[in-house]
């Protein structure tokens, strides 16, 4: 037990026979420094160094400092911050305070960098360069111009500016300009627009986005041989949308989660100016559990509906939901579920998807570091159905009507995984019901993205 | 890459095949609020020749005619499985199937024939171009209202924007950019006399034919068109 005069952590080494308590140093931080600022405003460092000034004993002044100088690092501002702890010096000096010194690195004004992507089935090539901490308090000024391997071109220009609140509001303005062909359905899709969302933690772990967005939509026939009711969509429209998405994440890897659960839920309101207008909600839910040390359970289910909003606004086919895909329900060809015309998905109102996975290890089990950790065989079972069904106000004929005709397959295969986000999936698959008009893919599907049901 | 065209010509040989469906339609942008000078005539023009070779038809009325045509040209037909955008790629498609109405022409005739509405198409198209997209009173009064009425704000003033800029240009390369309206209606004024002329001349000869069968000669239905939009703002010079 030390009494409470020492003030010093220096003369610890002395008396190495008795363990030394920190919570039992009484200490005061009596002085902070920030060492190279810049640009950014003393308001934000003072806000995030405030806490320091709280801690009561040494352990806490440790403690304390090492969130400080994350929350330093968080702020958008930095490039690395590092830590020095003193004690006071100086005529005010007590015989217990502290001085803490804060390193930090600015960063630079201009920053470009040329990265690739991964989207579903896709790679991209993102050619970019950002302002970081433009006016001093962690915005972020972004432009970017993409260019994937499906003559899929983008451009986006973006405008961040978070709040540095509790809530971890951020907000965002963006206009991007995005093309993309859909050669399951025979379109080429044109889009610009603008984007504006606020997003916000509302209890942690929970974040909440309002979003609102103006697309200028361009659909085009890919080929002559496009089929005529898509060929009837061809043209120009203006959707003016607001959207609301809860999201819900405790899973301990996006990729290869070992536990936890995600939730999704999308609701937009399109039809406040423009000709588009519907109103649709979209549901995603995945539970992790896991079985014994390495082996996986999981389950995850994926719905939505929408509705016309009214007999002015239109629905177009690039607003509708389509299943079918090594992304959805494997086993499918992409978009191969639902209402087709000529092999071309016309999409539909409301479908809903569920799989069953089981993870494990590889069967020979190299062990951790190297690739055990990052393939996995893959058990699964999936099942979906998406039509543009009519439901009545009787709920157990609308749920016999979702279940009546449903697809399933399963299969197995192989995961690998690419950084901490995507993963490239090799499944042999088998459809076992399929409806008329459905394209299936009874073999090897290969798979590469974000997002998997 | 398949080239586009030998489907085409595939398209057309097996589409020669099959005898006239019931359930054609005709596409065109709507005729009281959106469709402009040019696509009125042409859709006439299909129209009246579909009528003369006694071919059963319906006329749709879509807002986005303009983009679902294959080609961009107005109007289209639906023929079955078929799409066919333009007066002479459709009276190519119709003749495969048989149909025609210059069977009692000889090769110079024919030959005369096409000349003759080559030179309509050229002059009376391009005129019917510029006074709806190049003269400020009729594009600020009738054009730009009518091409954009189908779309919302700010849609309709963009679009509309976008399609001057591209008639321009077109008309630009053709030279037909530095008339001026006298010019035009001088042109205009010329290929109706020389029209009047030809249709003479040929019903001087052919006197026993019935006119139907002289029609064609002069892509009449475009002087039909003509004489109709004659009451128009943007002709009273």
């Amino acid at each position: 037990m030390q009494t409470a005069e020492r003030n010093s952590p220096e003369t610890t080494a002395e008396t190495a026979d008795v363990p030394l308590q920190l919570s039992n140093i009484k200490a005061l931080v009596e002085k902070i420094n920030v060492e190279g600022l810049g640009r950014t405003k003393d308001d934000l460092v003072i806000k995030t160094i405030k806490e320091l000034f709280e801690a009561k004993d040494f352990q806490q002044v440790v403690l304390k400092s090492q969130e400080v100088r994350t929350k330093l690092e968080k702020l958008g501002c930095f490039k690395n911050v590092g830590v020095f702890i003193d004690t006071s010096k100086g005529q005010d000096a007590t015989s217990s305070g502290l001085e803490i010194t804060f390193t930090v690195k600015e960063l630079k004004r201009v920053l470009g960098g040329i990265n690739t992507l991964v989207g579903n089935n896709e790679g991209s090539l993102v050619i970019g360069s950002n302002l970081p901490n433009t006016f001093g308090r962690g915005e972020k000024l972004q432009v970017e111009y993409t260019y994937g391997t499906k003559q899929s071109k983008g451009f986006n220009g973006m405008f961040v500016k978070p709040l540095h609140n509790k809530a971890n509001s951020i907000l965002t303005s963006s206009f991007y300009q995005q093309n993309s062909e859909w050669p399951s359905s025979g379109y080429h899709l044109c889009e610009q627009g603008i984007s504006l969302d606020a997003s916000f933690d509302s209890v942690p772990l929970l974040r909440h986005s309002v979003q609102w967005e103006g697309v200028w939509r361009e659909l085009s026939c890919q080929s002559r041989t496009t089929t005529f009711p898509v060929r009837e969509q061809a043209g120009h429209s203006l959707k003016s949308a607001l959207r609301h998405v809860i999201h819900y994440d405790n899973r301990d890897s996006a990729v290869f989660s070992n536990r936890g659960t995600l939730f999704r839920m999308v609701q937009e309101l399109a039809g406040l100016g423009g000709d588009v207008g519907f109103v649709k909600h979209e549901l995603t839910y995945q539970l992790n559990v896991p079985i014994t040390n390495d082996v996986v359970l999981q389950g995850s289910f994926q719905g939505g509906f929408m509705k016309r909003l009214n007999d002015e606004k239109m629905i177009y086919i690039c607003d509708r939901f389509f299943l079918g895909g090594p992304h959805t329900v494997r086993g499918f060809e992409q978009r191969g579920i639902g209402p087709q015309s000529d092999n071309q998905a016309l999409g539909a109102q409301t479908y809903w998807a569920a799989g069953l996975h089981l993870f494990t290890p590889l069967p020979f089990k190299p062990g951790h570091g190297g690739l055990g950790d990052i393939l996995r065989t893959h058990f699964f079972v999936n099942a979906g159905n998406i039509d543009n069904f009519n439901f009545g106000d009787n709920i157990k004929e609308s749920a016999r009507i979702l279940t009546d005709r449903y697809r399933l397959s399963y299969g197995m295969g192989l995961m690998l995984r690419l950084g901490t986000v995507a993963r490239i999936e090799l499944n042999y698959c088998v459809p076992l019901k399929c409806q008329r008009g459905d394209r299936t893919h009874h073999g090897v599907q290969v798979a590469v993205g974000v997002q998997f049901l | 890459m398949p080239s586009v065209l030998l489907t085409d010509s595939i398209s057309f040989e097996l589409g020669a095949l099959e005898p006239w469906p019931s359930d054609v339609k005709l596409y065109q942008p709507y005729e009281v609020e959106q469709i402009l000078l040019q696509d009125q005539a042409n859709s006439l023009a299909v129209q009246v020749f579909l009528r003369m070779c006694g071919l059963e038809f319906q006329v749709e009325m879509r807002s986005n005619a303009e983009h679902m045509s294959p080609s961009g040209k107005l109007p289209f037909i639906k023929c079955g499985a078929f799409v066919v955008a333009d007066l002479d790629p459709i009276v190519s498609f119709i003749a495969n199937k048989g149909i025609n109405l210059t069977d009692h022409l000889d090769a110079a005739q024919k030959a005369d024939m096409r000349a003759y509405m080559s030179l309509a198409n050229n002059i009376l198209g391009n005129a019917e171009l510029y006074i709806s997209w190049c003269d400020e009173n009729v594009l600020n009064e009738v054009t730009c209202p009518r091409y954009g009425s189908v779309y919302s704000w700010p849609l309709n003033t963009l679009l509309t924007w976008r399609k001057q800029k591209q008639v321009t240009k077109k008309l630009t390369a053709l030279g037909w950019i530095t008339k001026t309206l006298d010019e035009v209606n001088y042109s205009k004024k010329w290929i109706f006399t020389f029209a009047d002329t030809v249709l003479k001349n040929y019903f001087c000869r052919f006197m026993k034919m019935s006119i139907i069968a002289v029609m064609p000669l002069v892509s009449a239905s475009e002087i039909i068109s003509i004489s109709l939009m004659i009451d128009a703002r943007s002709w009273m010079r």
